[in-house]
């Protein structure tokens, strides 16, 4: 039964890949944002204004999908036992050079996650880039020290609630016109504080990924050995 | 079709056919990695128009910005979906103590039983 | 806009239950409390309800910006029917007071918010984040519990909606590229890259439950919990007959036809392969994969009975799948096989009057292996949380205007035999031919066959 569905599958994909090959597609360049980013937005960054502005519904429901990652991990790794540990570094060299540039990438995460509608960057880049300067910490103090972080910073109560400042953006942006409506102001573009809600929405976006990439990592690392 | 749009296509065939063909549940993840890995890949080919990037205090000639927030988005799911058939993974051959997908196949007709 | 309160006009209502589900689902993760369940049932209720009777058929894209560049929402009719069903079968589940735990509770509400989302949806995109929301809960929720081959199901299940779901990004594309809208509402004006119709056709029915491309519905349904179940059966899979009916006016027509032949095909296979099950569940499983199909043929007659058609399987599915007793196991029997008194006899009547043959077989193939359903298991109970799905059933009889009484004695006949014939015959069993391989080649054969009908005719 399974060599019956290799040759299927093999066949099936041959004859899509050779259908596709003489398909005729006229490209159609679309062109709709700059203009209206200009006018109404106010960020350079045309993709930032995009899914903090225009697309905004469609965020909503990834960080929706991202925080229920996050919990299926903690909900489904629960149950495996937890063994094995991370062990910190060595020799005091290499320990000071890893907390060195762990904490140059942590802060380098958190200025791409800021300045995301200058540059290229925003909420999702900056918190991935964070949530690996923890990993490269974790190398040079060893895993015990860092997951008492979790504990006393109580990282699973903050990563649940920061979902309940982005809803209450959407509601309170701007009352008169409604939901999803952009709140603060344009400004010049450039500015630092330009952009409408881009500020605000890239630190908590950029904060609760950080917060869930640490969380996962801090789940799989206790389970070392357990596989 | 464009020649660039059509090798996406094949690398998206080649991570269904790593999906079917290999028997350890570790690599059908690789395979699922790589499925996903196509699907950026020909968003990039699609939203280049020109050669810069779609900051607005450069000149005219930037890319379309529309397919690169679909990325974003898109990535931020994989990664979900990738997690958390990681931690089933990890689960059951906590439980069943393999990997092979037949040989599991095999071990849980038998626990039902 | 003459009934606007405060600033609570018409699309600020359509919007607010998706804020209202995302904000109650957050605040139940802090408290283990289940009188909190009252308030999440109260208030979903309360809002939706008021959508449902005041909401009057609207297209406009949220946040006031121009179709091009913006989400487009629409909400009519059809929307109306799949929120009811989504309401209804939300709160049976809500009603029974399970001992789960908060987070569990809590991603309830985050499904409705999805859901609804997905059922106001009219933009290509939209659909696809919508749909990935709620394939993640729904893949946390088919695990829950503690035997371990319910996470193999799971596991099963997400590698299979994840293949699909690229595919469907895949189709995206490529009809951007072509068009360079993504609204569904300006995709009707242009000429469309067929060969991305068929990619988006194949991901969408992998989701909506077909009988080879679903491999995962066997498994997932059958090994999971009962409120796990009702919640699949009776809100998941109308995510992507919901999709198919959106999309079906942009369907070039011979993509059209494969849509009915795939459900004929559906319907009687999923029939055959539910005779010779004995598993209360997965006889239930299959039998969705066979309604799924006429839901298809449905669809190929007009959208809103397929609208109707998906409201009438998805109650009369969480009814059975809640195994509450010989009562409500009986009315959702009869219903499901299409006495005239309930529902399914109404919902049927959209194929009946134009191929009365086609409704008559369909009939006596569900009335033969319903007949299996009443294993010697099954007690005298009546549980006060089914009766909102059994309202809903029985209140279809009032649906008159569509059509009225017709063949009722054939129909009445061909339940009767089809019953003798299902508890006195035993069908031999045809094994389980659905595991994660052949789910794999299944998507992709009926891709090359949907690409091919593309090219050539």
């Amino acid at each position: 039964m399974k060599k019956i569905s290799l040759f299927v599958t093999i066949t099936s994909v041959a004859i899509v890949l050779t259908v596709s090959a003489f398909v005729a597609i006229i490209p159609h360049n679309a062109n709709h944002y700059p203009l209206v980013t200009e006018l109404y937005d106010g960020s350079a960054n045309i993709v930032s204004a995009i899914y903090l502005d225009f697309r905004f519904y469609d965020t909503l429901f990834e960080v929706l999908i991202f925080s229920i990652a996050i919990t299926g991990v903690s909900m489904y790794a629960n149950r495996v036992k937890e063994s094995g540990k991370i062990l910190a570094a060595n020799s005091p060299l290499i320990k000071f050079d890893l907390l060195f540039l762990g904490m140059v990438i942590i802060l380098w995460g958190l200025y791409t996650a800021l300045i995301g509608h200058l540059q290229p960057g925003g909420a999702f880049s900056g918190g991935a880039i964070t949530a690996s300067g923890i990993v490269v910490l974790t190398m040079a103090m060893g895993s015990e020290k860092i997951h008492k972080g979790v504990e006393r910073f109580k990282l699973e109560w903050i990563e649940n609630s920061i979902l309940i400042i982005i809803v209450l953006y959407v509601i309170f942006a701007d009352i008169p016109s409604g939901f999803f409506f952009p709140g603060f102001s344009v400004g010049k573009i450039g500015d630092f504080f330009s952009g409408r809600g881009a500020l605000l929405l890239n630190s908590t976006i950029g904060f609760k990924v950080f917060v869930g990439g640490w969380l996962i990592f801090y789940e799989f690392s206790k389970r070392k050995e357990s596989v | 079709m464009e020649l660039n749009l059509f090798l996406s296509i094949t690398i998206f065939g080649i991570g269904i056919v790593i999906m079917v063909l290999k028997r350890d549940l570790m690599i059908k993840l690789i395979g699922l990695g790589i499925v996903e890995t196509a699907v950026t890949l020909s968003f990039v080919i699609v939203s280049h128009n020109g050669p810069l990037p779609p900051i607005l205090t450069l000149p005219i000639d930037r890319v379309d910005p529309l397919p690169q927030a679909m990325i974003i988005t898109s990535i931020v799911v994989g990664f979900a979906v990738l997690s958390l058939s990681l931690v089933f993974v990890v689960y059951l051959s906590s439980v069943y103590h393999t990997t092979d997908s037949y040989k599991l196949q095999k071990r849980i007709k038998k626990d039902e039983q | 806009m003459n009934s606007d309160l405060f600033w609570l006009n018409g699309h600020n209502m359509l919007l607010l239950p998706i804020l209202i589900a995302v904000i109650l689902g957050t605040l139940r993760l802090f408290t283990k409390n289940r009188w909190m369940n009252w308030i999440e049932l109260l208030s979903m209720a309360f809002f939706t309800v008021i959508v449902l009777f005041f909401q009057r058929p609207a297209i406009f894209v949220v946040g006031g910006w121009s179709s091009a560049i913006g989400v487009e929402v629409k909400y009519d009719s059809i929307s109306f029917w799949f929120i009811f069903s989504l309401l209804i079968v939300w709160s049976s589940v809500k009603m029974r007071f399970e001992k789960w735990e908060p987070s569990i509770e809590s991603m309830l509400d985050y499904l409705f918010a999805s859901m609804y989302a997905l059922f106001i949806s009219n933009d290509l995109f939209n659909i696809y984040v919508t749909i990935e929301l709620t394939s993640l809960i729904s893949f946390l929720l088919v695990g829950h519990g503690k035997k371990p081959s319910r996470v193999w199901a799971a596991l099963k299940y997400m590698l299979l909606s994840a293949v699909a779901l690229n595919t469907y990004l895949f189709g995206t594309l490529i009809v951007y590229y072509g068009t360079g809208v993504l609204a569904l509402g300006a995709l009707k004006l242009e000429k469309i890259p067929e060969f991305g119709l068929a990619l988006i056709l194949t991901a969408l029915l992998v989701k909506s439950g077909i009988l080879g491309l679903s491999a995962w519905i066997v498994d997932a349904y059958s090994k999971s919990e009962t409120p796990v179940s009702m919640v699949l059966s009776g809100i998941v899979v109308n995510a992507g007959i919901f999709a198919i009916i959106r999309i079906y006016d942009i369907l070039p027509s011979n993509l059209k036809t494969l849509v009915l032949v795939i459900g004929i095909i559906s319907t009687f296979g999923g029939a055959i392969y539910a005779f010779g099950e004995k598993n209360f569940k997965r006889i239930l499983a299959f039998s969705t994969t066979s309604q799924m199909g006429i839901s298809l043929i449905v669809l190929g007659v007009s959208p809103i009975a397929a609208a109707i058609y998906a409201f009438f399987h998805s109650n009369t599915k969480a009814l059975l799948f809640s195994k509450n007793g010989k009562i409500s196991t009986t009315i959702g029997a009869l219903s499901l096989a299409g006495m005239p008194p309930l529902a399914g006899y109404f919902a049927k009547i959209a194929i009946g009057e134009s191929h009365p043959m086609v409704s008559i077989l369909i009939t006596f193939v569900t009335s033969v292996y319903v007949a299996n359903l009443f294993g010697p298991d099954l007690k005298w109970k009546f549980s006060p949380f089914e009766i909102p799905l059994e309202f809903a059933i029985l209140s279809l009889m009032f649906l008159i205007p569509f059509g009225g009484v017709m063949y009722t004695t054939e129909i009445l006949a061909t339940i009767a035999i089809g019953i003798l014939v299902g508890k006195r015959i035993s069908f031999p069993n045809f094994g389980d031919p659905f595991e994660l391989e052949e789910g794999l080649a299944y998507q992709m054969a009926f891709l090359a066959i949907a690409a091919l009908t593309v090219v050539k005719w």
